[in-house]
């Protein structure tokens, strides 16, 4: 199983990458652990996950195929 | 409408999804536009050219040469002077029917029920987290729709919020975004151009009610990809109660603790117990360093047990920038006594 991760504005900074592929998570909280693990600096932002373009608050089973967005607030005007 | 308001507008009122009876919601219609900055200035035009009745510039800043690369309603002769008034000045001599209102001010907890009540609708071209929650607290108690825009060097998101129902900012992001959004980041001039013409078109969809409009949808455009994609949110209901104006926790406020690199130096002379710590990566740590301790930003978190508690710990990068974040992971593992090394390495070897 293959979840597409991408990354936008300021997180795709701190990832150094626009996407990448993670393999066997099972859930938005297992990959949510997965990045945080793999990107720490993520810990320095607050962002939201969207699984195919729904923004989802809770944990959510993942399936194969799935292409999960990172979103991050910015002020700039 | 005159002749003369008739003649200007026809391109538009022979669209039958808009016509006289929604040019005629253009006249009446009264939107305010915090902020004449790069989302702004865009805005304001054109809904100064559509026909928008009543328009009102909201900002306290002053004309910098540093703006004038986006923010397109200045000019050289504008230099130091006040946005709100120059943007008013130009947008009266762009279209003389619409009425004016200049707001040369910031928009404050105490003054936003009172500003905001005048209109119909609100724009968020604001340039901070703070303003931006005080736009949407006060649009929700007003039960205002605000058309939302914010920017990123080359990305922008676009939302509706509080419109018929819908979804809050608060809704889409309970939480400000980091520190380091406090600090000056790039943007490619025409970006916010891009990024206000689709917030300029929400502001007309919503008055005329045509189309689809972004409500508990946020759109966001990556002009290096050319890409448009749109994300959808849900309402969350105690947001859309709200009754007062909440209090904003300012992040940029909260100071990462730093040291200075002269600072540094007395401690070295002293013989002070203190932990250097370089959290470069691998090559940048390879070209030479000034710590006894060498633990990459990334792999901090399995590091701990090499940091310890009970004396300072001082954080070091290439110029300071990432030392700070690493301060805020540390303090988030209850680290108290950490602090990041100003200007980094480089302005430590700078005053040797």
């Amino acid at each position: 199983m293959q979840i597409t991760v991408l990354f936008f504005g300021p997180l795709a900074e701190i990832s150094g990458l626009d996407q990448i592929q993670v393999p066997d998570v099972s859930d938005t909280s297992t990959l949510t652990g997965y990045l945080l693990g793999a990107y720490p600096l993520l810990k320095s932002q607050s962002w939201k996950l969207a699984v195919n373009k729904e923004l989802c608050p809770a944990n959510r089973d993942l399936q194969d195929g799935d292409i999960v967005a990172l979103l991050a607030p910015f002020a700039g005007g | 409408m005159n002749i003369q308001e008739q003649e200007r507008y026809k391109r538009q009122t022979i669209l039958p999804q808009i016509g006289t009876e929604g040019q005629m919601k253009f006249k009446q219609a009264r939107v305010l536009v915090v902020g004449a900055g790069g989302l702004g200035c865009p805005v304001l035009q054109y809904l100064v050219a559509a026909g928008v009745g009543t328009l009102g510039v909201m900002d306290f800043d002053k004309v910098d040469r540093s703006n004038l690369q986006r923010q397109i309603l200045y000019g050289e002769a504008d230099l130091g002077k006040s946005k709100a008034e120059c943007a008013a000045a130009r947008l009266k001599s762009m279209n003389p029917h619409a009425h004016i209102h200049c707001h040369d001010q910031e928009l404050t907890a105490g003054n936003a029920l009172d500003i905001l009540k005048a209109y119909d609708l609100i724009v968020d071209g604001s340039d901070n987290f703070r303003t931006r929650y005080l736009v949407n607290d006060a649009s929700v108690i007003l039960v205002k729709p605000v058309v939302f825009g914010s920017i990123f060097q080359f990305e922008g998101q676009i939302s509706v919020f509080n419109y018929k129902g819908g979804p809050t900012y608060r809704c889409l992001y309970p939480e400000s975004g980091d520190a380091g959004s406090c600090m000056e980041s790039g943007v490619l001039g025409v970006l916010p151009g891009t990024v206000g013409c689709l917030m300029a078109t929400e502001v007309l969809k919503i008055i005329s009610g045509s189309g689809e409009v972004l409500r508990g949808k946020l759109l966001v455009y990556d002009a290096l990809k050319n890409s448009f994609n749109s994300f959808s949110f849900n309402a969350v209901a105690k947001n859309l109660e709200l009754k007062s104006i909440l209090p904003f926790q300012d992040e940029c406020v909260l100071e990462i603790p730093e040291i200075s690199a002269e600072e540094l130096r007395d401690k070295f002379k002293s013989q002070a117990a203190i932990q250097l710590i370089d959290i470069r990566e691998e090559p940048e740590y390879a070209s030479g360093t000034i710590a006894d301790t060498f633990i990459p930003m990334r792999t901090l978190l399995d590091n701990l047990n090499r940091i310890p508690r009970d004396i300072p710990v001082i954080l070091h990068c290439q110029k300071g920038s990432r030392s700070r974040s690493a301060v805020k992971i540390l303090q988030e593992q209850g680290y108290r006594n950490v602090w990041s090394l100003k200007k980094g390495i480089e302005g430590y070897l700078n005053i040797l």
